[in-house]
């Protein structure tokens, strides 16, 4: 039996995060612009996410294109983030932009920072 | 209120007509650049940066995500840099630590430990004996305020428990400074710690200890926002959750105890000796027993001695 190879691990956009971007992009007057997504030091668990509006990748960046959207992730950032999909929650436990990463072990209370 | 019990705290009465020198080379030097630097510490450490000002300085500690202690840093604000001094033997650690948090950070940290060489003088003179050796201390009023002198040597003033203290940070090319003073060595140091109560890494502090416990909330901002590890400390602090505190042992008889010895309260497992000197001790003691003059027992390989406990919670646990 042959075993198909698993995907390789990337970062996601659903539909809906890709097209509340776009939204955000028109509002701030930079409708070319993309999605920098990241990661920094900080927040009570180690680490917490980063989302820019920028219009090119720097230098080393991975880019990533969903959704008509491209994606600008550091290589470093990239190490604690693959796997990730980044999603849009308009629920009532709060609106915005929510990271499914894989590779976070715990979170902070607020759910803003995380650890591996 | 910490009671007066009678002690001998040889090296103490020493400082009060005097002062002592010690080579603190071992402890680690850091020169910290870069225009995210003050920024990025922040995030990692309990302190408030917005504190630090050219010439000031800073305690912070460098904690885990679960708020235990990687090492009590010292954070002194240059024209240009900052530097960073470390617990002996820390400071790869700790740069391996900021290292592992930097990502698009503009920052640079450079070990400067080997290029240059550390003094503490401590003592009621210790000022005297740092102009003896040609330094100058005008206009250093407060603790960790500083300043560089045109030898690249930069001069702090500090304090070890009770006594005011100098720090000199020397280019290790300047030789040995000439305090004119006795120069006591790294046993006397540790002694003079027991008898002032200064814990020190590894002994009181390491990653399995929080800051609190360890005395060290004079350094934690409780409103500065997030740092990593904040999320506990801030529970620890907010519902009184410290489980023990570190405390002061004055032994019967001038004996000198284990460290690693059981304190014993009534038969129950009280605690922990940390580092011990003649006639005193540190130890780690459960909340519930902490009460200054309470007597309790050390048990270790010498035996089972009679102890009195000392509380050297500094005033910021009096809130």
């Amino acid at each position: 039996m042959v075993r198909e190879a698993p995907a390789p691990l990337t970062i996601n956009i659903d539909e809906e995060a890709a097209k509340h971007v776009r939204v955000f992009a028109e509002q701030s007057g930079k409708p070319d612009s993309n999605l920098r997504v990241g990661v920094k030091g900080g927040g009570c668990a180690g680490m917490t996410y980063i989302l820019d509006l920028v219009d090119t990748p720097q230098e080393d960046d991975k880019v990533i294109e969903e959704h008509g959207l491209r994606l600008y992730v550091d290589r470093k950032s990239y190490i604690f983030l693959a796997g990730t999909t980044l999603e849009y929650s308009g629920g009532l436990n709060g609106k915005g932009f929510v990271f499914n990463n894989p590779n976070a072990k715990t979170t902070c209370g607020c759910g803003t920072s995380f650890s591996v | 209120m910490a009671t007066q019990i009678s002690i001998t705290p040889i090296l103490s009465t020493k400082l009060r007509s005097g002062a002592v020198a010690f080579d603190v080379s071992d402890f680690g030097r850091l020169k910290v650049t870069g225009e995210d630097a003050i920024d990025l510490l922040d995030r990692l450490s309990t302190n408030d940066f917005r504190l630090l000002k050219s010439g000031k300085g800073i305690g912070t500690v460098l904690t885990t995500n679960k708020g235990r202690i990687i090492d009590l840093l010292r954070i002194l604000q240059h024209q240009d840099d900052l530097l960073m001094i470390t617990s002996p033997g820390t400071a790869e650690r700790v740069l391996e630590w900021i290292d592992f948090y930097t990502f698009a950070e503009d920052i640079e940290v450079v070990d400067i430990t080997a290029d240059t060489s550390q003094w503490l003088v401590v003592g009621d003179s210790a000022e005297d004996a740092i102009a003896e050796a040609g330094f100058n201390t005008d206009g250093l009023n407060e603790s960790l305020s500083h300043k560089t002198l045109d030898t690249d040597s930069t001069v702090v003033r500090t304090s070890f428990g009770e006594f005011p203290a100098f720090e000199l940070i020397v280019p290790a090319s300047q030789g040995t400074p000439s305090f004119g003073v006795a120069e006591l060595g790294e046993s006397e140091l540790a002694k003079l710690r027991v008898e002032q109560g200064v814990p020190a890494y590894p002994h009181e502090m390491n990653e399995d200890r929080n800051p609190l416990e360890s005395l060290l909330k004079p350094h934690i901002s409780f409103n500065k926002g997030c740092y990593i590890g904040q999320e506990v400390v801030a529970r620890l602090n907010t519902y009184d959750r410290v489980q023990r505190f570190l405390c002061q042992l004055v032994v019967d008889g001038g004996d000198t105890v284990d460290a690693g010895a059981t304190v014993l309260v009534d038969g129950d497992q009280g605690g922990e000796v940390t580092t011990s000197a003649p006639g005193l001790a540190l130890a780690y003691l459960r909340k519930r027993f902490y009460e200054d003059g309470l007597r309790v027992e050390v048990s270790g390989n010498g035996g089972v001695t009679g102890a009195t406990v000392r509380d050297i919670r500094p005033p910021e646990y009096n809130d």
